[in-house]
C-alpha cells in the first residue's frame, strides 16, 4: 500500500518541477525523472510537517488528502502554462535504446539487487536508525503527543535537536498502512540509495562522456562499504544525496544562468538544511558558492529576476520548516555549541592537531574503503591544476571548507570524546562526501562534452 | 555490433586505469570473502530483531505513556546503552525515564534478580512478569 505514497510524491515531484523547468531542454532529461521522486518525497514530508505543526498529531487522511490536494493544484497549474499534454508526458516516451542503454539499465538492476541483500543484512538498520531515526518515526505515528515526546520527553541520546526529514519520509510512506512500519524504512533506504548512484550517472553524463559516467556510478555504486552505510536507515544518504544534487545544479549554473536551475539550487538546499544538522552547514557553504557564481554571471542572464534572487527567494521559502523547526521548536545543540562555549579555544592545540590528522590519514587507507580514497588522491595529483581552475576551484575550496570546519569542531571536542567519537562519525563524514568528491573528480579528470547532453 | 576501441590516451588516463584494474582486483578477492562470512552468519541467525529482550512487555502497558527504566548496570558500556535503545525503541510511544523509579510502571534491566528486587522492596513495587531474559516489569503500589 506505501506503493501508493511513492506514486503520489513521484506525480507531485515530477509536475512541480514540470513547472519549474518548463523553459528548458533539462525538461525532458533523465534527470528530471530521477528529480522527481526525491523532490516530490521531501514536498511530502515538508506537507506532513505542517499538519504535525497545526495539530501536533499524525492523522493519516489529513496528510494524504494535502498531499492529493496539492498534485492536483500542480497538475492544474501545469496544463495551465503547458498546453500541450504530449509535452508533459515527454520523459516517459520509451525511445529507442542502443546497446549502451540496456547496459545501464542492466547494471541498475544488479544495483538495486545488491542494494536490497545488503540492507537484508541489517533490516533494522543500525544504530542511529533504531536509537532515533526510526524511532522518532513511531513516536510521530504513535504517540498522542509527538512532538512534545520527540523534543522534550525523550533521553538526550535522541538528539532532539536534530530536524526530521527522513522520519516524516517514512511516515508519510506509512499513511496509507501502520502494517508495514518497520518495512517502510528499509524500502526507502535502497530507494534513497540506488537514487544516489542514478544521480552520479545521470549528472555526470550531462557533462563528460557516458561511459565514465557510468564507471564512476559503478565504482561508488558496488562499493561495499558505501552500500552498506547507505543502507544503515540514517539520514547520511540524504546528505550525501542532497551535496551531490547541489553539486550538478552548481557545474549546470556555471556553464549557463538558467533560472530554473537557480531555483532547483535553492530547492534542494533547502531540503539539506532539513536533514540533519550537517546539512545547514552545506547549505550554508554551498549558497555561499551559488551567489558568488551567480553573482558573477548576472550580466549575461534573460531572466526578469536575476538568478541570485530566485535562488535567494526559494532557499529561504524551502528552508521555512528547518526555521521553525530550530527557532521554535528544537532545544539547542548539546554536542557541540556547549564544548565551543566551556572550552573556548584552550583545547586548540598542536598535539590534538596531530592526533585529529593521524586518524583523518588512517581512515583514508582503512581497509574497509578498498582503496576508494587512494584512487581519488591519484586522480587529484595528476590533475591537480585543473581542480584549481577558475570553474573548478569554488568547489574544490567548498571541500576544503567542510573540512576545516570538522576539523575545528574535533578541535574543540573534550579529550574523551575525541577518542570516541572521530573513530565513531569520521566514517560517516568520508561516507556522506564520497558521492560529491567522485562527482568532483570525475568531472574534472575527464575531458568535458563539448555542449551539456541531453541524456 | 561495432565496438570502437578505447585506449587511455594521456599518462594520467592511463595510470587512472592501472590504479582502477589494480583496485578491482584486490577487492574482488577481499570481497568474496566477506560475502562468504556474511552468508555464513545469515545461516545461524537470519537478522537480529531490535528490542527482542522487550518483547510481551507491552500487554501489561495499555494507554501507559510514561514509564521508568532502572539498571544498576554502567552505561558506558556500549552493551548496556544498547539494551537502553533497544528498550525504547521496541516500547514507542511509551517514553522510558531512565533510573527515574517514580512511575507507575517500571522495567527493571539489571545485572541480577537480587538487585532488582532489593530496588523493588524500596519503592514498594510488586513485580508483574519476568522474561527468560532477566527483564522485570514492575508496578508501584
Amino acid at each position: 500500500m506505501f506503493i501508493i505514497a511513492h506514486l503520489i510524491s513521484f506525480l507531485l515531484g515530477y509536475f512541480s518541477l514540470s513547472l519549474i523547468f518548463k523553459e528548458t531542454r533539462y525538461y525532458q532529461s533523465l534527470l528530471h525523472l530521477s528529480l522527481s521522486i526525491i523532490t516530490g518525497l521531501c514536498l511530502s514530508a515538508y506537507l506532513t510537517f505542517f499538519v504535525f505543526l497545526l495539530f501536533n498529531k499524525f492523522y493519516a487522511w489529513l496528510i494524504v488528502g494535502l498531499n492529493l490536494l496539492s498534485l492536483l493544484g500542480v497538475i492544474l497549474l501545469n496544463l495551465k502554462t503547458n498546453k500541450n499534454i504530449r509535452t508533459l508526458l515527454n520523459p516517459f516516451r520509451i525511445h529507442k535504446l542502443s546497446f549502451f542503454s540496456y547496459s545501464v539499465i542492466c547494471a541498475f538492476t544488479l544495483l538495486i539487487a545488491l542494494y536490497y541483500y545488503v540492507a537484508s543484512v541489517h533490516p533494522h538498520g543500525e544504530w542511529d536508525a533504531w536509537a532515533m531515526w526510526n524511532m522518532k518515526m513511531k513516536f510521530l505515528l504513535l504517540s498522542s503527543a509527538p512532538l512534545d515526546d520527540i523534543l522534550t520527553n525523550l533521553s538526550w541520546h535522541t538528539h532532539p535537536d536534530y530536524p526530521l526529514l527522513l522520519p516524516l519520509i517514512n511516515v508519510w510512506l506509512n499513511s496509507f498502512s501502520h502494517t508495514h512500519m518497520l518495512y517502510v524504512p528499509f524500502i526507502t533506504c535502497i530507494l534513497l540509495t540506488v537514487s544516489c548512484a542514478m544521480f552520479m550517472y545521470t549528472g555526470l553524463s550531462l557533462f563528460i562522456k557516458k561511459g565514465y559516467a557510468l564507471l564512476a556510478t559503478l565504482i561508488l555504486g558496488f562499493h561495499p562499504y558505501f552500500a552498506f552505510s547507505a543502507t544503515q536507515q540514517y539520514a547520511d544518504i540524504l546528505i550525501a544525496l542532497f551535496v551531490l544534487i547541489s553539486l550538478i545544479c552548481f557545474y549546470l549554473l556555471d556553464k549557463e544562468s538558467n533560472p530554473a536551475i537557480s531555483i532547483l539550487a535553492g530547492l534542494n538546499l533547502g531540503f539539506l538544511t532539513f536533514a540533519k544538522n550537517e546539512g545547514i552547514v552545506f547549505a550554508a557553504l554551498l549558497s555561499v558558492i551559488f551567489l558568488i557564481r551567480l553573482w558573477q554571471q548576472r550580466n549575461k542572464q534573460k531572466s526578469n529576476l536575476p538568478c541570485y534572487v530566485l535562488f535567494l527567494i526559494t532557499l529561504l521559502i524551502a528552508c521555512l520548516p528547518t526555521i521553525i523547526f530550530k527557532l521554535f521548536l528544537a532545544p539547542p545543540n548539546s554536542d557541540i555549541l556547549p564544548n565551543i562555549s566551556q572550552t573556548g579555544l584552550q583545547m586548540i592545540n598542536v598535539n590534538r592537531l596531530a592526533v585529529i590528522f593521524d586518524y583523518l590519514g588512517k581512515e583514508i587507507i582503512h581497509k574497509k574503503w578498498c582503496y576508494i580514497w587512494m584512487l581519488i588522491l591519484i586522480m587529484v595529483i595528476t590533475k591537480l591544476f585543473k581542480f584549481l581552475k577558475k570553474e573548478t576551484l569554488w568547489v574544490t575550496l567548498f571541500f576544503l571548507s567542510y573540512f576545516i570546519i570538522i576539523i575545528f569542531i574535533y578541535l574543540v571536542s573534550t579529550q574523551t570524546r575525541l577518542n570516541w567519537w572521530i573513530p565513531y562519525s569520521l566514517p560517516r563524514i568520508y561516507f556522506y562526501l564520497l558521492p560529491a568528491i567522485l562527482f568532483h573528480v570525475f568531472y574534472v579528470y575527464w575531458p568535458q562534452n563539448k555542449k551539456i547532453e541531453n541524456t | 555490433m561495432n565496438f570502437s576501441r578505447v585506449k587511455p590516451r594521456t599518462v594520467p588516463q592511463f595510470l587512472f586505469c592501472l590504479a582502477l584494474i589494480v583496485l578491482t582486483i584486490t577487492n574482488s578477492v577481499v570481497l568474496k570473502e566477506e560475502i562468504r562470512r556474511i552468508y555464513n552468519y545469515k545461516k545461524i541467525l537470519d537478522f537480529n530483531v531490535v528490542g527482542y529482550q522487550f518483547a510481551g512487555i507491552e500487554a501489561f502497558l495499555k494507554d501507559v505513556e510514561y514509564m521508568g527504566y532502572y539498571t544498576d548496570k554502567d552505561m558506558d558500556d556500549p552493551k548496556n546503552a544498547k539494551l537502553f535503545a533497544h528498550a525504547q525503541f521496541a516500547l514507542a510511544p511509551i517514553v522510558l525515564d531512565f533510573n527515574n523509579l517514580n512511575h507507575k510502571y517500571i522495567i527493571f534491566a539489571c545485572s541480577s534478580d537480587g538487585v532488582a528486587h532489593l530496588e523493588m522492596n524500596k519503592i514498594k513495587a510488586i513485580a508483574l512478569g519476568r522474561n527468560q531474559f532477566g527483564i522485570v516489569i514492575a508496578q508501584r503500589q
